[in-house]
């Protein structure tokens, strides 16, 4: 008879902290005209950026729910609190941020991250920027990497500001980029200009510790020609009985011969419904690359886009979904090919266990004027015991001749001849599958900065820990 | 008539993406019913050329059942049922015409089924295959070809559902499209919870040959049960250049090598008749097709 390694949950002692609110802080829960009215005060808008919220409660309110992907239905929007006053503002010095969220965030270890190897670092907490700072020598080659409020009232900036903000992710795309539109708040700014390649990368770091709160953080990145940028994004929350909200929105520009990296590790709390739209627009011979990691969450509606708009233009997307106990996480990628000779590669991996459903959900449309375009698409699952699911829902749209599109995608579980194999070299079995794991994981790990990549290696390994039975 | 809704995709994805189903009007009645029985030939040919709905149940012996559906307007409903151990292998050629095909298999313990499609020219053709595996060790294996040209259209929603233990599916699917024509193929492999020491294999080959064709292909796999082994592959793209080269070497003309790789493209999918007769007659459709290009 067959014995199994009995799978534990993740420990999340490391994000499951938390800090009372001042209940005086919170603008009443629902989305109402009042509600965004008061928002865009509090923030001091520019009259466009109110009158840009106001259009996209219009629109939400019009939109219907997905009717595909998982079920969003334990989300009462009118139970959601969409903005938290910050307890102070923006701040550039570490030492000027409250005690209690500078202790929230040198738990999660990102000040250290910031002096040891970070360009620069910006720290949302709720529904504000609360830290942003970038290297001396960074900000001098003309970066910038700053708050979407304040560089909206930037002479200098405030119009790129409104001819980029919500262009690629429209408030008409879908319900929750409407909400997005309506309540957002907080996020990053970064200019990079032309010719300047960044060594090493940016990072910003989205805490939600607000009960029944939603964060709805916009990202905005400008790549000028020829430059070079890897950012990275990390998200937590802890842990409530109350559904919380992530409705996001990362909008990239990657200019001609530019390259941008954009990586993930997103580690939400399990009762968290993320919803978030990710998009990039690439220009000629300009690349753009995706590691994504997606542990957290109870639901999740997350494909990034990527528009390759001019010739030569390139996209790569490595992810990993790793679904456990009340998870449903349904991920994935889209790629349009809009130009002649670009070029798209999907990698990905996910890992279902304990009753978790883990979805890999992607599109990859050519245009009559993609000739000569490639794209090929991978995607691997492993199911880790009978209560589980996984399932994967490619679509290819081809509409030339002229072109080469693969597609390739396997499931299965973990080999018991493999199993043996590492066993008979003297492995115990929970150390063989947490080897046979991590090494289905990979490709993603290979692709992630180290500490990450060593983050995820313990999870999976804590994973897969526990007596056989 | 009233539209239906047809070739519903069982996981939907993107609505913009236009696959989770289609519609079309079709008639209420159904003019003509055959029924197909273990007791009669175990080779049964029938031409179909008017809505009609095939009953074919399995004998003791194989049974070879060729349906030619030429139509110029129609529905066509098809149920199969495979008792323990029985083994059918069912041929549909369906050309021309608006055609609305729906083909519902169940297959016993050991029983199988093997299915040819083979869609030439169809102006419009929608068609669901639904094949239940509800029997231990049941196995499905089908080949379906088209070729579609001008303004033709094809709409196929193969969904296989695997409930029984060491049930194992086998599709291969090779198309070519040519002028405007549009084609979606989906192809769903669905491992129940129960189905254990399953397996599923799905693969897609399309060739396009003019700048204006539509593709879309939509291979899905929905997994409930840990022991089973699935995997899906699609390569959709044009004649690979060294092929044309290495041909012209040989002093092919360009037009020739072409209809050469297009016929041999569905080649093998016709070698899987089963039916000497029946495979002649739908090469000499290929090379009159060739012709017409």
């Amino acid at each position: 008879m067959k014995q199994k390694a009995q799978v534990a949950d993740i420990d999340r002692s490391l994000y499951d902290f938390r800090y009372d609110e001042d209940a005086s802080d919170f603008l009443s829960s629902g989305i109402t005209p009042e509600i965004i009215r008061e928002i865009s005060e509090e923030k001091g808008d520019p009259d466009w950026m109110r009158d840009f919220r106001l259009r996209s409660l219009e629109i939400f309110s019009r939109m219907k729910m997905p009717v595909w992907g998982p079920p969003v239905d334990g989300l009462e929007m009118r139970n959601i609190v969409t903005y938290i006053r910050p307890k102070s503002r923006m701040n550039s010095d570490w030492n000027d941020v409250p005690e209690h969220i500078k202790e929230t965030f040198e738990r999660l270890g990102i000040p250290q991250a910031e002096r040891e190897s970070l360009a620069g670092v910006g720290a949302q907490y709720d529904s504000e920027l609360v830290y942003h700072n970038v290297r001396k020598e960074v900000a001098e080659s003309g970066v910038v990497y700053t708050d979407l409020e304040s560089v909206m009232h930037d002479p200098q900036y405030a119009d790129i500001i409104r001819r980029h903000f919500m262009k690629l992710v429209p408030p008409t795309d879908h319900k929750f980029a409407a909400l997005h539109g309506a309540v957002w708040s907080g996020g990053s700014f970064v200019y990079v200009p032309a010719g300047v390649k960044l060594e090493i990368p940016l990072q910003s770091y989205f805490r939600l510790n607000a009960k029944g709160a939603g964060q709805f953080e916009h990202t905005l990145i400008i790549l000028e020609e020829n430059s070079e940028l890897h950012f990275i994004e990390g998200c937590s929350a802890p842990k409530y009985y109350e559904a919380g909200l992530h409705a996001g929105c990362v909008e990239l520009y990657v200019g001609k011969h530019a390259k941008l990296r954009y990586s993930t590790i997103e580690n939400w709390s399990k009762n968290m419904y993320n919803l978030n739209t990710k998009r990039a627009l690439v220009e000629e011979g300009g690349r753009i690359e995706w590691v994504s990691g997606s542990f957290g969450s109870h639901v999740s509606y997350l494909y990034p886009m990527s528009i390759l708009n001019g010739r030569g233009a390139a996209a790569e997307f490595t992810g990993i979904t790793f679904a456990g106990e009340g998870q449903n996480l349904d991920t994935g990628a889209k790629i349009v090919h809009n130009a002649p000779e670009t070029s798209s590669h999907i990698d990905t991996k996910s890992i279902s266990k304990s009753g978790g459903i883990s979805t890999f959900r992607s599109a990859v449309t050519v245009h009559e004027n993609a000739v000569g375009s490639r794209s090929s698409v991978s995607c691997e699952s492993l199911m880790l015991d009978g209560i589980s699911r996984s399932d994967t829902v490619p679509v290819m749209d081809i509409r030339t001749d002229k072109c080469d599109i693969g597609h390739e995608a396997k499931i299965g579980r973990i080999s018991d001849d493999a199993v043996f194999y590492l066993m008979s070299r003297g492995m115990d079995e929970q150390a063989a599958r947490a080897m046979i794991v991590s090494g289905f994981a990979g490709n993603v790990s290979k692709e992630l900065p180290l500490e990450y990549a060593v983050e995820m290696n313990n999870l999976i390994r804590l994973e897969m820990t526990g007596a056989v039975g | 008539m009233a539209a239906v809704k047809l070739n519903q995709l069982p996981a939907p994805t993107f609505s913009w993406l236009g696959v989770n189903g289609t519609e079309r009007e079709i008639p209420d009645d159904l003019a003509e019913e055959i029924v197909i029985s273990g007791r009669d030939e175990s080779v049964t040919k029938i031409d179909v050329q008017k809505s009609t709905k095939v009953t074919v149940n399995g004998g003791v012996d194989p049974q070879l059942v060729v349906m030619h559906i030429r139509a110029e307007k129609a529905v066509i409903r098809t149920a199969v049922h495979a008792d323990a151990g029985q083994q059918i292998r069912l041929v549909q050629i369906i050309s021309g015409g608006e055609t609305v095909s729906a083909l519902q298999a169940d297959l016993a313990e050991n029983a199988s089924l093997e299915l040819v499609q083979i869609y030439l020219n169809t102006a419009d053709a929608v068609s669901g295959i639904e094949i239940a595996m509800n029997g231990r060790k049941s196995v499905f294996t089908s080949h379906i070809g088209y070729v579609l040209a001008d303004d033709d259209r094809l709409d196929i929603n193969l969904n296989i559902v695997q409930n029984g233990k060491k049930t194992a599916s086998d599709t291969t699917v090779r198309g070519v499209l040519r002028g405007h024509a549009e084609k979606v193929f989906r192809g769903t492999i669905d491992f129940k919870n129960g189905a254990e020491g399953a397996s599923g294999t799905e693969q897609e080959n399309v060739l396009l040959l003019d700048e204006h064709v539509v593709n879309k292909t939509v291979p899905v796999i929905l997994c409930a049960e840990e022991d089973v082994v699935g995997s899906h592959g699609a390569t959709i793209g044009q004649i690979d250049p060294k092929q044309i080269f290495y041909m012209q070497s040989r002093g092919i003309p360009e037009k020739q090598i072409y209809e050469i790789l297009a016929q041999s493209q569905l080649g093998s999918i016709v070698k899987q008749i089963g039916d000497a007769e029946t495979e002649q007659a739908v090469g000499r459709l290929l090379g009159k097709e060739a012709d017409d290009a």
